[in-house]
């Protein structure tokens, strides 16, 4: 069919009601993300375990979604601009409800309108999926086979480690037993595990001055934004599930970055001309986004700071576990040992669920103690760890995450020792015929464990101190087989009460037995303790939760 | 194809590099609640309005950097909502290659063991589901749980692009620009999914297609003209073989045949403003207009402007849907069904309601004994928008329709478009639904010469086809994915002098009853008032008859037409009309020639007879009562295909094989489990440490090494590797149909695959490639028993399982892994089982 062109029509433009997307600047930025400890990115379940990892369709390996990533940058940028556990109020009824809105506007001008706003804007910052690598087997990891096969291969050519399989109970507290019917296991990507990240921020053209929209956020105000939540990814943020128990941590390095100026069209053709897969492949890398950044505008090298509105504690643990420490895990060969000591990407590693129930169970005891009213140290506690689990049954059960991180760290300097024990029975006080089994704690084991509670509230501190001191006084046992003395620690503790970016309070924690707190810091603690004893007092009088 | 344009630069190609989701604006009940965009197969694609929108979005947010090129973008693109249609591009469906499809279109329309199109849709795709976290408790929030189907990353994509006009370079280097620069598409493209690669090219070239996208996007392309130039309307002649130079004046009808390539929406009247619903026909004004677009607006064709369009010489007929070489009707309203006669029943029996005189009767019977028709005492329902055949056995047609919903995005917002007219944004007018026709449908038509001669007609015939050229685009939206891209062939006759010769013609004698039936909506008027008035057509039909024949009864119904005037930018006035298939039962008062009867159709009736309003035919009246019509019979598409299967298609059959091999697992094991002994089953502590050694399934080659474990504990001499007595007697006293599960362990490790899968059922239950094809092995089972050493294939099977093997995904599985599986799977539903019982002794609802 032909077709005539009418002069008049050539003159017509191309506007639309849709608008024109504006882009001023493009903007890349690369790094490499690896995994510091056991990790769950959960897919759906099926198949041989209850929660298994979720995978990449085509090519089978571990998948990091960008929501998944996006979401971990704007929660973690909206709890430095607007402090922890802050919801963005509805209405402006008060002068803080008016900041409050303005700073969740600002976080939305960098990650978009918030779910449910139906009048929100796309974020600028695209995140993209990852797919990731699992990390190869050092060289004494490998079985005769292996080493064999791969005699003069280079480090990354050696086989990789494959995901962890994690076992899981749950200990019922009054008996210290696991319950009936909740073991449950898991996927784990294991620590080493890498994903290339990749964000792309399209910084918007200024609107003109007629425009009845609001102006867009300047490329300065969105880049100091972006580089305060990429810093997140420094130690902040974690992902996946049961990050709060140590799961999750991550760490970041090799930034690249490089920005297209689509003011010219040199800038245009240069970002059209690149590959869309790796657009980034021969960059130089950095150290920090910040660096990174800075090579390529002057913007990103002074970023405007992003006001740090977060309070936390935070409580590093210097944990020695010399009567040695045993969280199960099941054996598979022929010549293991019955049970064995949790290792984690060939690690012994202390897990932070394990830590945590005891600490849990710990605490009930104090928050009883202390407020003489069970309802109370249950609320309490609640309140710090998060509420059990009920399952469907209870309609108005609300789930909270726990308000304390607990990490999860390698046990270093230790001894895998395989003592053999038998059963006696109890009443002929004789051996137990076929009773004979071995076990495997790791012995003389070191571990750095910290604590972490974000937006604390009164009294909370107070009980997270009374247990750190337990921990510390051998008070308390993590792990099983504590009946024979495994899993009791000794070791030292420091106290850090953070308020915003600059402020800081270090204060030293040792056992009873060792230097006491004094002057400043030992009023300071008194204060939480004492904050303690008065917000279970109101609790256990009914006083507001 | 045009041929005068390289043939890279007429197909786009996208990439998906990340898994992507094009939405179809709707869930699938229990499955998901976002679906992607697929066909009635199955398989996914992208709609040409969401390519041709992406492609635009880009170059609008480039196009001042590129101030050269603006002219280019114009026409590439064209101004929005406009009417002359001044953009030389139109983007069509982009889906997967043909010849893919042609297999997967066998293994779905096949008589035997089909393959259903969700499965093939969930062959293509992944779900993916993702909650919010509520800040105020960093818990999930409730009721944020949602899923998302996601087309898997690797898939490409083809669409055509049709160049309207031989494009310059500044326009191909426009359209290369916005393809190198549209890098995300689909929902949450800001979010990971819908990373793209568009480039010029087919599905094979992957590595030219960007290196040669590049080229032409810095101008380094070439010329867009192939040097293998022919005029795309290079076929001469009318077709009609003339037979000498006679000057005799009269009227013929030149069939033609409308082959949809793509959908084609013909606006119909709808009652929503957000709806654009379509005929199921396409109107002769269509055509017209096509001709008259065509002609132009100049004072040099005004003569045969006249002569085409405003109904000098030629009258445009409508197009009804082709059934095996026939032109089908619209059903006649006087067609009835009984109501308790399902829609989707394969036969009517129908009541012609022309048949009856409408006369009550007393005995309550269709006929009576001196067989005089009666009107029927049932409860009746019409036939729907179906057309019927009245050549051969009455069959019932319905053409195929589709329904798509689209939205107006707001560019830089990134969502859906709102108005901000009124002061504030008004959330509205956003989403729009569109039918459409579905491609390829037949339709056949027809165009009425009038002419002093044949030569004359010839000339007529010739100025049409070169005014239509091969194809021809239809109704709205038609730079976009619609448009009906319908290919036009004219069936010239010499000796065709009717429009409808099928159905009989013959002297009409007086007192003898017949019928004039509409073969297209009528326009008449009230010869009082001058109104249109549809209750007319029974005075108007005696006029044209001039006291020849008189009225009996009629069985009309009336329907709203109206139309569009792109010329003058109007729509229509809209009027009521007598729709297609009314008849008018009239008798004979004096003898009506057969000539007079051509005459009278050919005259036709009513208003803008030029645009196929009008037509009537003159027939038999047969007063029958009762007929019977049937669908046509599907046609069987050949059971398999027998050329080498594309690598989309072996990947797509391993998919499919695994997925249903997995799904077979849990039903056996399930059924395995059951049919154990109730109080029999061992304890969980014994099913864990069972299980433990079962865990890693990562390869084969850690299955062996399981299997072997789990053999040792079994059936070791030496009693410190074996399991403890007390284990072994556990196993031993669950019984597992007439065996021990011991025994039943031992029979999984040892034969070369488990007995208890049907692996030729599963592999028959989502077969795609046939053992022709393939070369005499079954890869549907040869995916599922990789090879392996102790595969307990034959060696053929071996090899012909590595070539199903796909590179880069991990797409097969070998006999050990099975095995494993199975072990694994039927110890946890005994795990299950155990957990049940005791849930049921603790008296706790399950």
């Amino acid at each position: 069919m032909t077709h005539t062109t009418t002069p008049d029509s050539t003159k017509a433009t191309l506007s639309d009601p849709g608008g024109v997307r504006g882009i001023q600047a493009r903007w890349i930025i690369e790094c490499e993300l690896k995994l510091e400890s056991a990790t769950r990115l959960g897919g759906r379940s099926g198949g041989p375990v209850d929660i298994p990892v979720l995978r990449d369709a085509r090519s089978g390996c571990p998948l990091l979604t960008g929501s998944t990533l996006a979401g971990a940058l704007r929660s973690c940028l909206t709890d430095q601009i607007v402090g922890y556990w802050i919801v963005e109020p509805q209405h402006e009824k008060t002068d803080e409800d008016r900041v409050l809105k303005r700073q969740f506007h600002q976080i939305s001008q960098l990650f978009g309108g918030s779910r449910g706003d139906d009048l929100g804007s796309q974020s600028p910052l695209i995140v993209f999926d990852s797919y990731g690598s699992l990390p190869t087997k050092q060289d004494s990891l490998l079985s005769l086979r292996e080493r064999e096969s791969f005699r003069g291969a280079k480090a990354d050519d050696l086989p990789q480690k494959p995901v962890e399989i994690r076992d899981s109970v749950k200990i019922d507290a009054s008996r210290g037993t696991a319950e009936d019917h909740k073991k449950f296991d898991g996927e784990l990507l294991p620590a080493g595990t890498t994903f290339p990240l990749r964000f792309e921020l399209l910084v918007p053209s200024p609107t003109d001055n007629d425009s009845k929209d609001p102006p867009p956020p300047s490329e300065a105000e969105l880049l100091s934004l972006l580089l305060a939540a990429l810093n997140g990814l420094s130690g902040e943020i974690a992902l996946g599930a049961r990050r709060s128990r140590g799961m999750g941590r991550l760490s970041v390095s090799k930034w690249k970055a490089k920005r297209f100026d689509f003011d010219k069209p040199q800038g245009w053709l240069e970002w059209l001309m690149s590959d869309a897969e790796h657009p980034l492949k021969s960059a130089q890398q950095f150290s920090t986004a910040q660096v990174a950044c800075g090579m390529q505008s002057e913007l990103a090298r002074n970023p405007e700071p992003v006001t740090d509105q977060r309070n936390r504690v935070r409580i590093t643990a210097t944990l020695t576990f010399s009567a040695g420490l045993l969280v199960r895990s099941p054996t598979r060969q022929a010549d293991a040992p019955d049970v064995m000591h949790l290792k984690s990407a060939g690690q012994s590693v202390l897990p932070g669920t394990s830590l945590a129930g005891v600490l849990r169970n710990r605490a009930l005891r104090i928050a009883r103690l202390i407020g003489n009213s069970g309802d109370a140290a249950n609320e309490f506690v609640d309140g710090l760890f998060g509420p059990e689990l009920s399952g469907t049954h209870d309609r108005d059960f609300k789930s909270r995450a726990s308000r304390l991180r607990i990490s999860e760290d390698f046990v270093t300097g230790g001894k895998r020792q395989r003592p053999t024990r038998i059963r006696i029975d109890r009443f002929t006080q004789g051996v137990f015929e076929s009773a004979l089994f071995d076990e495997e704690p790791d012995c003389g084991g070191r571990v750095t464990v910290t604590f972490e509670l974000r937006g604390p509230e009164p009294g909370q501190l107070g009980l997270l101190l009374l247990l750190v001191r337990d921990l510390l006084d051998s008070d308390l046992a993590v792990g099983g087989t504590t009946s024979v003395g495994r899993g009791v620690a000794r070791g030292t503790a420091e106290l850090e009460i953070i308020t915003g970016a600059d402020e800081q309070q270090r204060i030293a924690l040792t056992a009873n037995s060792n230097s006491p707190l004094t002057g400043t810091d030992l009023e300071t603690v008194n204060a939480e303790i004492r904050d303690l004893r008065e917000r279970l007092k109101q609790l256990a009088d009914g006083g507001a939760a | 194809m045009n041929h005068s344009i390289p043939s890279e630069l007429q197909s786009l190609r996208i990439e998906l590099l990340s898994d992507t989701t094009f939405g179809r604006g709707e869930g699938t009940a229990g499955q998901v609640d976002v679906e992607v965009d697929h066909d009635e197969l199955g398989i996914p694609f992208v709609n040409g309005k969401t390519i041709r929108s992406l492609l635009r979005d880009t170059w609008l947010s480039m196009q001042e950097q590129f101030p050269k090129l603006m002219d280019a973008g114009r026409r590439v693109f064209g101004p929005h909502g406009e009417l002359d249609e001044t953009s030389i591009l139109r983007i069509g469906r982009a889906g997967i290659d043909d010849e893919s499809r042609r297999w997967i279109s066998a293994a779905v329309e096949r008589n035997v063991a089909r393959v259903s199109s969700t499965t093939i849709l969930a062959g293509f795709t992944d779900i993916r589901t993702q909650t919010s976290e509520d800040r105020a408790t960093g818990a999930p929030e409730l009721t944020t749980l949602r899923s998302m189907r996601v087309l898997i990353r690797g898939l490409v994509l083809t669409a055509e692009l049709d160049w309207l006009e031989i494009p310059t370079a500044d326009d191909v280097r426009c359209l290369a620009l916005s393809l190198l620069g549209t890098r995300h598409a689909g929902l949450c493209r800001n979010r990971g999914r819908g990373h793209i690669r568009c480039g010029f090219g087919t599905i094979d070239s992957a590595e030219d297609s960007v290196k040669r996208t590049a080229q032409w996007a810095s101008g380094n392309g070439g010329s867009p003209t192939s040097s293998q130039c022919r005029h795309p309307l290079g076929k001469s002649a009318s077709g009609l073989a003339a037979k000498g130079n006679s000057p005799t004046p009269g009227v013929w009808y030149v069939p033609y045949t409308l082959t949809l390539k793509s959908p084609a929406i013909v606006t119909g009247l709808a009652h929503d403003p957000n709806t654009v619903s379509t005929l199921r026909y396409i109107p002769g004004s269509m055509l017209r207009g096509a001709v008259a677009r065509a002609i132009g607006n100049h004072a040099a064709t005004r003569a045969q402007f006249n002569s085409l369009v405003l109904g000098g010489n030629v009258a445009w007929l409508n197009a009804y849907p082709l059934h095996q070489q026939s032109r089908t009707l619209p059903a006649p309203p006087g067609f009835k069904r009984d109501k308790q006669q399902a829609d989707d029943e394969k036969r009517w029996d129908v009541f012609d309601l022309a048949s009856f005189d409408g006369q009550p009767d007393e005995t309550h019977e269709l006929e009576d004994e001196d067989g005089n028709l009666h009107w029927p005492e049932e409860s009746l329902a019409g036939t729907g928008e179906s057309f019927v055949t009245f050549v051969g056995t009455p069959t019932r047609i319905t053409p195929n329709i589709s329904a798509r919903v689209h939205q107006q995005r707001d560019r830089a917002k990134g969502r859906s478009w709102t108005d901000t007219s009124q002061g504030g944004e008004q959330p509205h007018g956003t989403l729009f639904a569109c039918e459409s026709l579905d491609a390829k449908q037949k339709f056949e038509g027809a165009i009425q010469i009038r002419a002093d001669s044949e030569a004359h007609r010839d000339a007529i015939l010739q100025q049409v086809r070169s005014l239509l050229g091969y194809s021809v685009l239809l109704g709205r939206s038609r730079r976009a994915e619609y448009g009906g891209d319908a290919e036009i062939e004219f069936r010239p006759d010499p000796n065709r002098r009717r429009e409808w010769p099928e159905l009989g013609r013959e002297d009409i004698p007086a007192g003898k009853c017949f019928r004039a039936m509409l073969v297209s909506p009528c326009l008449v008027r009230d010869p009082d008032t001058g109104q249109f008035d549809p209750a007319a057509l029974r005075d108007v039909i005696e006029q044209k008859f001039a006291g020849r024949a008189k009225v009996q009864w009629v069985r009309t119904s009336f329907e709203t037409v109206g139309g569009f005037n792109r010329k003058w930018r109007l729509e229509l006035p809209q009027t009521l009309a007598v729709s297609t298939g009314s008849v008018v039962v009239l008798q004979a008062t004096a003898d009506i020639s057969t000539a007079d009867i051509v005459a009278l159709e050919n005259a036709g009736l009513g208003d803008r007879r030029a645009e196929g309003f009008g037509r009537f035919v003159i027939t038999k009246h047969e007063p029958n009562g009762k007929l019977t019509l049937t669908r046509p019979d599907e046609i069987a598409p050949p059971d398999s295909l027998t050329s080498s299967p594309p690598t989309l298609i072996k990947e797509l059959q391993a998919r499919l094989a695994l997925t249903a091999l997995e799904r077979a697992i849990d039903e056996t094991a399930s059924d395995v489990a059951r049919n154990a002994k109730k109080g029999s089953l061992p304890s969980s502590s014994l099913i864990g440490r069972l299980r433990e050694l079962l865990r890693d399934q990562s390869s084969d080659a850690t299955c062996s090494k399981a299997l072997s474990e789990l053999n040792v504990w079994l059936r070791s001499a030496d009693e410190s590797r074996r399991l403890k007595k007390p284990a072994m007697d556990k196993l031993d006293r669950c019984r597992v149909g007439s065996k021990s599960l011991t025994s039943w362990l031992l029979e999984v490790i040892d034969s070369p695959t488990p007995r208890d899968l049907n692996l030729p059922g599963i592999a028959a239950r989502c077969r795609l490639i046939s053992q022709e094809s393939s070369g005499g092995d079954d890869p549907a089972l040869a995916v599922l028993c990789e090879p392996s050493s102790g595969s307990g294939l034959p060696d053929s099977k071996r090899q012909q399982g590595a070539a199903v093997q796909v590179t880069d995904r991990q797409l097969s599985r070998g006999p050990n892994w099975l095995k494993v599986r199975l072990i694994d799977a039927v110890l946890d539903q005994m795990a299950l089982l155990n957990r049940q019982q005791t849930r049921q002794q603790k008296g706790v609802k399950s």
